[in-house]
């Protein structure tokens, strides 16, 4: 019950420009658990030649691709793969960069050194390189995807995770409590953890921003899964059957927007949320 | 009574706080006056308003906070009545305000001396041969070797950071320095140098000064009259001695019971029972009746205002011709 | 006289400012702070003996070793038969269920997202992580009817934001007494809260005293205090004891020439109005220890000696000793 309030007094605090970000994301999320409800055709039907590349009309809403198949369902569907990815990989991400960030900033000394010169490592580390390299290894599937895209951004979050658990290390009540004769394990689950997660919350929605917006580029770039549908998939094959050479502009740019529209409503939520949270977790009542 | 030049008046002065969607009153009606070369000081425990009413004087509240009535009169100007402008001239140049010497009250990134020759020649419009030359004075006159000018506060003790902040505050000679709790958290030895310091300083300097301190034993060390604060509101005022060694408000009576001595008999030191109360639930009718040991019921039904116990020491108390006798 | 509930001797506290690896081979290198430097004291059961000092006299780091929370420690701290310093870490839990401690920050000492439930018993979750919940709740709430927090129920899903800085304190005071130790260190217990409030925690904890058979060692800066709620004080200085004795002994007929200039400048009442003649200069950083005796270029009366030669504990008195050659 506590949650529900909370997040209820969340949303009351938003300003015009979070409640757009809210509305556009919850509409993105709808369209993506709804859309075999919505999508007029399967996405995967191909159409008899006459219906290849067709401009958007009257069968077609955004016309069709190079096989016939309907864009417009394309798009629905591929909101699916698009923002499933997202979360999962951003999920995956904050695990490790919490887990690096916690024991680095608790433990300290060497252990500090050697997980923070690693998290400067992914860092620094060339995103394309990294992301072609693995799925050449590996091989393209939905589950790679996923994990590549979480091994590339988990770094932002140790360190923030880090920073946060280095000064709660300090506070008085962790102090006590070794006092008492806690071990580590208590100390983290009891004291460290519940203060730092309200920060990771806040961070997780831009997280799963920048996890889109890779999913896409690691999909448009073909290193995605071929047997699943996502709006960087759609985005690969309009350019690698030269879309815009026929000038099939209805092919590239609902794609393109899709994936705009998703990162920007989750960066612009992220930041509200940013705002509404931050100042009562730095404010002592 | 002839009319005795006034440094500063204040009455009738409301600060309140904007926490959430509500507005909290912070500060209560609160009057003052102080005449020139006088020591003022606000004593009262953690809540109850005294540095915010310091702040108020200065115009230097936070964002949430505002002053909703009252007027401050200052050397014969309304100061609720200027603009930002305006106030900004006032600064420095007739008030200082002198805060607590942590380290984030002076710029980390700048050498001392510069910070204080800065102002001398913004402000002040000293060129930069004459307002160094003051700086060393001024090193002079808080006891720092002028050499030391040239250090980064971080090189400065907390004693001598203090210490800079007050040269910091009487460097163009303002009409008026308000000293806010600017001895907590010093070890007690700085703190009596402080001390020292601004003794010396009120004497050489003719200083006015408004001096806040949770600290009665400071209180009593250095100031000339003195008002004591509670919820919000002054609860007793007047001339050092006479608060201290006949104190009227039941309030104040247990408070100086309740501090530690290190002469005289050890007999068991007074506790108030409960707590001051926050800002958001004070009560209605006297502030003090929910801890007072001689409070009655009629107490709550309005708010005492200061009636004059003697001569020139007020006390705001329904009870207050009850005690006045018992001398 | 009885063998003392804990002895301290020769605690020595280094804390290096370098990495961990060069401190393995070069010891005592620039760079190392002495923190208390050989020690000796005792704690006899049912006593409060209260260690005072200034920032850098090394008192916090005294209680920190006695809880057995610094691995820089070495030295003895026998308490019921066993080494602390030494302690392996069954041991260790074993004995902080003997020796609790009580914060100076009462609400830095809660975690702000626990209720006073959960923090009132930790203690019990540590060490007897198989009771079951009911026998918690009802533990924490005779503890906090034990601080005088009634009814209990009222206050043990309140979250530590809802409560005040003396009621913060109580709980924290119910969670030092739920493992039924027998040395309590209060380290600074209330420099943080308001005049009026600090002596009804005092007062508490003395009643908690009788009635639970407690030892108390008092970490304080606050001399003035120590006359009320102290049996015998020690004196720190730079890392050493300087005098140590019955409290109306150090304070009534100080031997040594600090405690004489620290009993000087404590802020009372009494005091008044007198010149306070300060010491001059500032506490030296402990990575700077003065030769000799610590104390002598800030002192008054220090002679050749005190420069060259270490002062030893001399008894000046009945249980009263002072570290001085001029004694």
């Amino acid at each position: 019950m506590k949650w529900f309030t909370s997040i209820f007094n969340v949303v009351k605090a938003l300003n015009i420009k979070g409640l757009t970000g809210l509305i556009l994301l919850t509409l993105l999320l709808l369209i993506a658990v709804f859309a075999p409800l919505l999508a007029p055709y399967d996405p995967r039907a191909m159409g008899e030649p006459e219906d290849i590349l067709q401009p958007p009309g009257r069968d077609h809403f955004l016309g069709t691709d190079e096989v016939g198949r309907d864009v417009f369902s394309l798009i629905l569907y591929g909101a699916r793969i698009s923002l499933l990815v997202g979360f999962a990989a951003a999920f995956l991400s904050i695990i490790i960069g919490t887990v690096i960030g916690l024991t680095a900033g608790y433990f300290g000394g060497w252990v500090d050194d050697l997980l923070m010169r690693l998290t400067d490592l992914f860092v620094v580390i060339p995103r394309l390189p990294l992301v072609l390299i693995t799925v050449a290894v590996l091989g393209p599937s939905l589950l790679n995807t996923i994990v590549v895209i979480g091994i590339l951004i988990w770094a932002g979050t140790a360190r923030i995770i880090r920073v946060q658990t280095l000064s709660l290390k300090e506070r008085q009540f962790v102090e006590r409590a070794r006092s008492l004769g806690a071990r580590h394990l208590h100390i983290v689950r009891r004291h460290i953890l519940p203060n730092v997660l309200p920060l990771v919350f806040a961070n997780t929605v831009l997280i799963i921003a920048t996890a889109i917006y890779l999913e896409s580029t690691v999909s448009f770039l073909g290193l995605g899964d071929p047997t699943h549908i996502s709006w960087g998939m759609i985005l690969h094959y309009a350019f690698t059957n030269a879309a815009m050479v026929y000038g099939a502009y209805w092919y590239v740019l609902p794609p393109g927007v899709m994936i705009v529209l998703a990162v920007l409503s989750f960066t612009i939520s992220g930041y509200a949320l940013d705002e509404v949270l931050n100042p009562k977790l730095r404010r002592r009542i | 009574m002839t009319a005795t030049y006034v440094l500063l008046e204040v009455e009738n002065l409301n600060i309140e706080f904007r926490i959430g969607s509500e507005y909290v009153s912070a500060v209560r009606d609160l009057a003052v006056e102080l005449r020139p070369g006088e020591t003022l000081g606000l004593a009262g425990e953690s809540g109850c308003g005294k540095s915010t009413a310091a702040l108020g004087i200065m115009n230097l509240l936070p964002d949430n906070g505002r002053i909703r009535s009252g007027r401050i009169i200052f050397d014969g100007q309304d100061l609720t009545k200027l603009s930002s402008h305006e106030i900004r001239r006032v600064w420095w140049k007739e008030m200082a305000i002198v805060f607590q010497g942590a380290l984030n009250s002076l710029n980390p990134v700048k050498r001392v001396g510069t910070q204080i020759a800065e102002s001398l020649i913004l402000r002040g419009g000293l060129d930069k041969k004459a307002a160094w030359r003051r700086v060393g004075e001024l090193f002079e006159l808080i006891g720092i070797k002028p050499e030391r000018a040239y250090d980064y506060p971080h090189e400065f003790s907390g004693g001598m950071r203090q210490r800079a902040m007050i040269a910091m505050a009487i460097c163009l000679n303002p009409k008026l320095v308000i000293a806010d709790e600017c001895t907590t958290a010093l070890d007690v030895m700085i703190q009596t140098q402080i001390m020292n310091l601004l003794k010396a300083l009120k004497v050489q300097l003719q200083l006015s000064m408004i001096f806040i301190n949770h600290d009665l034993a400071l209180i009593a060390e250095i100031c000339d009259r003195v008002a004591i604060m509670y919820a919000g509101r002054i609860v007793e005022i007047g001339e050092m001695e006479d608060l201290f060694f006949r104190p009227a408000h039941p309030y104040v009576k247990l408070l100086l019971q309740s501090l530690p001595r290190l002469k005289g008999p050890a007999e068991d030191l007074v506790s108030i029972p409960g707590a001051p109360p926050r800002l958001k639930d004070v009560p209605m009718g006297c502030s003090f009746l929910p801890r007072c040991p001689i409070g009655a019921d009629d107490c709550s039904r309005s708010i005492p205002h200061l009636t004059e116990v003697e001569k020139d020491h007020r006390a705001a108390c329904f009870k207050i011709e009850k005690t006045k006798g018992n001398k | 006289m009885d063998q003392p509930i804990v002895s301290v001797r020769n605690l020595n506290v280094w804390f290096s400012t370098r990495s961990r690896l060069s401190r393995l081979w070069r010891r005592r290198s620039p760079g190392v702070i002495k923190a208390v430097d050989g020690i000796n004291f005792n704690l006899y059961q049912g006593e409060t003996l209260a260690l005072v000092g200034e920032s850098g006299s090394g008192k916090t780091t005294v209680a920190r070793a006695m809880m057995a929370l610094l691995s820089e420690a070495e030295g003895e701290i026998r308490f019921e038969g066993r080494n602390v310093v030494r302690a392996g870490r069954t041991e260790k839990l074993k004995l902080r269920a003997r020796m609790q401690m009580i914060f100076q920050d009462p609400f830095d000492s809660m975690n702000p997202r626990e209720t006073i439930f959960k923090i009132v018993s930790e203690p019990l979750a540590i060490h007897r992580p198989r009771m079951p919940k009911y026998e918690r709740l009802s533990g924490a709430a005779r503890a906090l009817s034990d601080v005088g927090l009634l009814p209990p129920e009222d206050f043990l899903f309140r979250y530590p934001h809802e409560l005040s800085g003396g009621q913060r304190q109580r709980v924290l005071i119910a969670s030092a007494l739920m493992l039924n130790p027998a040395v309590i260190i209060a380290d600074e217990p209330v420099s943080m809260l308001d005049a009026s409030l600090k002596v009804e925690i005092l007062k508490l904890m003395a009643q908690l005293k009788k009635e639970h058979r407690l030892t108390y060692l008092l970490i304080t800066h606050d001399l003035a205090l120590t006359r009320y709620v102290a049996d015998r004080v020690s004196i720190m200085y730079l890392g050493e004891i300087m005098e140590i004795g019955p409290v109306e002994q150090v304070l009534g007929d100080p031997r040594h020439p600090y405690t004489r200039a620290l009993i000087k400048v404590v802020p009372t009442l009494d005091a008044v109005g007198e010149r306070k003649k300060v010491l001059e200069g500032e506490i030296p950083h402990a990575s700077n220890i003065p030769s000799g005796c610590r104390f002598h270029p800030r002192c008054p009366v220090a002679v050749k000696e005190c420069v060259r030669q270490v002062p030893q504990m001399k008894a000046v008195g009945n249980r009263h000793r002072a570290a001085c050659h001029l004694v």
